[in-house]
């Protein structure tokens, strides 16, 4: 987001800082340099002053009659007393002007900056440039900034909700902020203006299988089973249909699925590691169970956001299943420890381990392993 | 880059409030005129950083920026743009800004207008004026900064509480505020004058209408906030003795008595010691309604800061200035002369009565509502003090308060003839007597005591204008002569007759409400009507409602008298958008007898609504009540006049001066 005009506000900032900081310091250091008067440093002359005046109101009232004659007497007696008692005090003058001791300014000069730009330094972020809703939202397309360009087609879509190519805009941006449920939505006012569409239609649904924590729900499933009825060589709707199956215990027949697509597509097609590696989770052609390496976690990285997490998590998942019923394999619960590890879930990470040492207690070589992957993952 | 140049711009502030405090400081305690010449412009320095900083704040919030966690937590960008703009105080962090901001504009009107104090007096007041700056702003930037950014930044704010999204609570807190950091002043004053072991003429001059502003301030603040309880939260009450009310009434109690006791030290050069007293103990209150506030230790609508942190630090600042502030005045306190003496019957001793009284009741006040809270401390266990213990404490103390008001003014200045001063109330000893008699008749059934309370009212209001025609001698100069000197009367007089016949209506409008309050719940299907108050309401239907941040269902209703109609008044049931919190929207008629109050409640069986009805006798008198003593303290405040007290020559003619 750093281009070349905020580049620039970024130096006005900093010359605003040293603007305001001169003029802080000029404040407090030219009364210093200017002459005081001495004639009215008398202290006593400020009470004589307001005695003076009380007087003259005194005067005032009784010419309007306002107070009775003897009380106003009575009343310019006893400030008259007042008078002549601070005339007495007024001969001793207290205050005088001393010349400025020299360190006081230079301490200024210095504290003054040093302690604003230290404690600036500690909470200010003069990195950051302010972003006013409006000028962030016209600026959206040009900063990719994609929280203000949705809400650039959302209040367009408030004035005409009837534009279907604005939700089907929209529902894809939603999904990649996080945003699940409200892209399924969008999804679904983009088909009911627009009619079916194969590919609207399987996005919607798989907006829904992500919003749904991995899990294909009725709904999901009848959207795609609606799209193989259209289309039936949808390899998206064909895979999520699968995965269904995988969820429902019909291991056989997903795997069924998943091999029948790697048969008919070609040998660089983008889903094809995506299915393998669900083949390998959820079947037993290999002898250990999924092997959920690193390298598979980065391999899954490159996919988009929005299926690695889809395979991850069903992949993590059957692991774990797997485990829960059968938790002999010191292999497998170390994988999964650092699975949930890398997927940012301390939580069940920790619950892992804990069940790992629950279930492998007799095996004296796996419990330190297990103790050291604790140390090594800070659990 | 605008919250930033305010987040800077705060920092220098804090920096320029360390000066302030103390290179005059220093200087005074030099006698360097030089030094102290540095208060005045560093106090108007710190003021203009400050209002930089909030400028900065409150342009975050008109623009929406949501880079500022700040206006992300409390603003949204559909508010309309006045609910914006108090966003930046409805909340907080920004709550805070706005304090310090009030506290440094009293101390630059210090400086701005204090020319004719004496230079140490100032230097020092605007000193300790900075020390309170260094606390608060410290607090801000360490605990509550305003300016905290979000990297990246949200698209949307989350709102500010609907029920705080009202014209009465936009200015409500900025009042408020104004009088509680307006006590600073005299708190200033009176720390410079133990400093300087020292009561100038001067200081008494000073101290008196400051108080008076910031007790102008107080007062509107309380009742905005009151009325705003009492049409907004839907409860048919307008004070609830809630801990956060209490916080408020407490400092405008002592500020009561500050400046009723400031009238001493200003005419008659007496009573200085308490009055400083009093003002150290305003200010002192102010800061624990600060803390009662702003620490979450209460829990209601106004404890939106639950942040153990913040707890400490108020405390810890509540601890240095008020030990620190009591410590000095039991060290300095008996060095200061003491002035004019008086008799105990006399208008000097009527108004120690008023100050033991007041501060007595503020005592009572204190203790039911920091008892539970020490308790809750100690023992852990949750009680609440309600209406009836301050009913058994506040009540008998402020009554006999009330009884005296009339007889106060009455009195002369060093020594007066009590009983003559009663005799000369004897019309508005009628007065009271036939209102009296008229409550009875009006409401024969109701409570006994509250014709007695509405004869106490009309003894205050009668009284005042009794006060005030003696004054212009109606009785024995010819009218016109009498009207032109009632002209003539000074502001103080013309304020004083204003605002205490404005406490008489109050005491009767709170009779009314208390005693005469009717209350009907019931389901209403359209069509159908209620009997209230004297007046027919119709149930006439209900529609849907959008507005600019929320949908509502407006149930109307028709209000008829004698089978005319009236008018036509609604209530809503409000959804607020982003939350989908629910406030309900009062519907009030005005009456000149009591308003008329009707809230919708929820939906029953086949299209009926619940519905609560209420009949609030002469409550109107409450609000005038209040807004007359407002404007006895504007009459007073820009009264220019300065008397000292004339002492009424005694029977025995006295030679030996008084002091």
């Amino acid at each position: 987001m750093l281009s070349a005009p905020l580049l620039s506000g970024y130096m006005l900032l900093w010359i605003s800082f040293a603007v305001l900081t001169a003029l802080v310091l000029l404040a407090l250091l030219s009364p210093l340099r200017t002459r005081v008067r001495d004639e009215d440093a008398g202290r006593a002359s400020f009470d004589l002053a307001v005695y003076r005046d009380q007087l003259s109101e005194l005067e005032r009232d009784q010419k309007a009659g306002l107070i009775p004659d003897s009380e106003a007497d009575a009343a310019r007696n006893e400030v008259s007393r007042r008078i002549l008692a601070a005339q007495s005090e007024l001969a001793s003058k207290e205050e005088v002007a001393r010349p400025v001791p020299a360190w006081l300014s230079v301490a200024t000069v210095i504290a003054v900056p040093a302690i604003a730009l230290g404690g600036y330094m500690m909470i200010g972020r003069p990195d950051l440039p302010s972003l006013p809703l409006q000028a962030r939202i016209d600026a959206a397309v040009a900063n990719q900034d994609m929280a203000a360009m949705v809400r650039q087609v959302e209040k367009h879509l408030e004035q005409k909700p009837n534009d279907a190519r604005g939700w089907a805009v929209l529902a894809p941006a939603y999904k990649r902020i996080g945003r699940l449920n409200d892209a399924a939505n969008a999804y679904r006012k983009a088909l009911a203006l627009s009619g079916p569409d194969p590919d609207l239609m399987t996005d919607m649904g798989e907006s829904l299988v992500l919003a749904n924590n991995g899990l294909v729900s009725n709904e999901a499933q009848e959207v795609f089973e609606a799209v193989r009825k259209a289309a039936p060589k949808h390899m998206k709707a064909r895979f999520y249909l699968a995965l269904a199956l995988q969820q429902e215990g019909k291991t056989a027949d997903a795997l069924a699925g998943w091999n029948a697509m790697l048969a008919e597509s070609s040998p660089d097609a983008p889903w094809r590691s995506a299915v393998e590696q669900q083949i390998s989770s959820a079947g037993g052609q290999l002898p250990k169970g999924p092997a959920l390496t690193e390298e598979q976690i980065q391999q899954g990285q490159q996919m988009s956001a929005t299926d690695r997490t889809a395979m991850i998590r069903s992949m993590v998942e059957g692991l774990d299943e797997r485990l829960a019923a059968d938790g002999s394999d010191i292999d497998g619960w170390l994988r999964l420890i650092r699975a949930r590890m890398v997927l940012g879930d301390k939580e069940k990470a920790t619950d892992a381990l804990n069940r790992a040492s629950e279930a492998l207690k007799n095996d004296q070589q796996a419990v330190t392993q297990l103790e050291e992957a604790r140390k090594a993952l800070g659990l | 880059m605008t919250p930033e140049i305010g987040q800077f711009a705060l920092v220098l502030a804090f920096v320029t409030a360390i000066y302030q405090f103390a290179v005059p400081m220093y200087g005074a305690w030099r006698g360097d005129s030089r030094l102290m010449a540095v208060a005045p412009p560093a106090a108007l320095l710190q003021f203009g950083l400050i209002a930089l900083s909030f400028g900065c704040l409150t342009w975050s919030y008109i623009t929406s920026d949501f880079s500022v966690e700040n206006v992300v937590r409390n603003s949204h960008s559909d508010k309309p743009l006045i609910y914006k703009i108090s966003g930046v105080w409805g909340n907080h962090e920004g709550s805070m800004l706005l304090w310090v901001m009030v506290l440094a504009l009293f101390g630059s009107a210090v400086a701005a207008f204090g020319r004719n104090l004496p230079p140490s007096l100032k230097a020092r007041v605007i000193s300790v004026q900075g020390s309170i700056s260094i606390a608060f702003l410290s607090f801000i930037l360490l605990t509550s900064n305003p300016f905290n950014r979000l990297d990246p930044a949200p698209i949307e704010g989350q709102g500010l509480n609907p029920i705080l999204q009202d014209p009465a609570l936009a200015i409500h807190p900025p009042l408020l505020y104004c009088g509680y950091v307006g006590l600073s002043i005299a708190f200033s004053f009176a720390i410079a004058a133990l400093i300087e072991g020292k009561v100038d003429a001067a200081w008494a001059r000073w101290v008196r209408p400051w108080t008076l502003a910031a007790w102008m301030f107080l007062t509107s603040g309380i009742i905005l906030g009151s009325w705003w309880a009492y049409y907004e939260l839907g409860w048919g009450g307008w004070w609830f003795w809630d801990p956060v009310e209490n916080a408020s009434f407490m400092p405008w109690l002592i500020a009561t008595a500050l400046l009723h006791s400031a009238i001493v030290v200003e005419k008659r050069n007496a009573l200085k010691v308490w009055t400083i007293l009093l003002a150290i103990l305003a200010f002192s209150l102010s800061l624990v309604g600060t803390f009662l506030v702003r620490s979450g230790v209460l829990t209601s609508v106004h404890a939106f800061a639950v942040d153990p942190a913040r707890g400490v630090y108020v405390l810890g600042i509540l601890c240095v200035f008020i030990g620190g502030a009591l410590t000095l005045y039991a060290w300095r306190a008996p060095t200061i002369k003491t002035g004019g003496l008086f008799a105990p019957i006399s208008r000097e001793g009527a108004l120690v009565v008023n100050n033991l009284l007041l501060t007595a009741a503020c005592a009572a006040v204190f203790i039911g509502t920091l008892y539970p809270l020490v308790l809750e401390s100690i023992t852990g266990a949750k009680i609440s003090v309600g209406p009836p213990y301050f009913n058994l404490t506040f009540g008998p103390l402020i009554l006999p308060l009330l009884l005296l008001v009339p007889v106060g003014p009455m009195m002369s200045w060093k020594r007066a003839d009590m009983w003559a001063a009663i005799q000369r109330l004897w019309a508005a000893a009628v007065v009271a007597l036939v209102v009296a008699v008229a409550a009875m008749a009006w409401q024969w059934r109701g409570p006994w005591l509250a014709p007695l309370g509405a004869a106490l009212g009309a003894w205050l209001i009668a009284a005042s204008v009794q006060e005030m025609l003696n004054r212009a001698k109606f009785a024995s100069v010819p009218f016109a002569v009498a009207l032109a000197r009632l002209k003539g009367l000074p502001g103080a007089a013309w304020g004083m007759m204003i605002a205490h016949a404005g406490v008489g209506v109050m005491v009767i409008g709170i009779v009314g409400i208390t005693s005469w309050k009717q209350e009907i719940v019931t389901v209403l299907k359209p069509g159908e009507t209620q009997e209230i108050g004297g007046r027919t309401v119709t149930f006439i239907g209900e529609n849907p409602v959008t507005g600019p941040n929320y949908t509502a269902d407006r149930t109307r209703f028709r209000i008829s008298s004698g089978g005319v109609e009236v008018s036509e008044i609604w209530s809503e049931k409000r959804i607020f958008k982003p939350s989908n919190q629910p406030t309900t929207e009062v519907g009030i008629e005005p009456f000149l007898d009591g308003d008329l109050y009707v809230v919708a409640g929820d939906r029953a069986a086949d299209n009926g609504r619940t519905v609560r009805f209420y009949f609030h006798p002469l409550v109107w008198m409450i609000w005038l009540g209040a807004a007359l003593m407002f404007l006895g303290g504007c009459c007073s405040i820009f009264d220019r006049r300065y008397r000292v007290g004339a002492p009424k020559k005694a029977k025995i003619p006295v030679t030996q001066p008084a002091e």
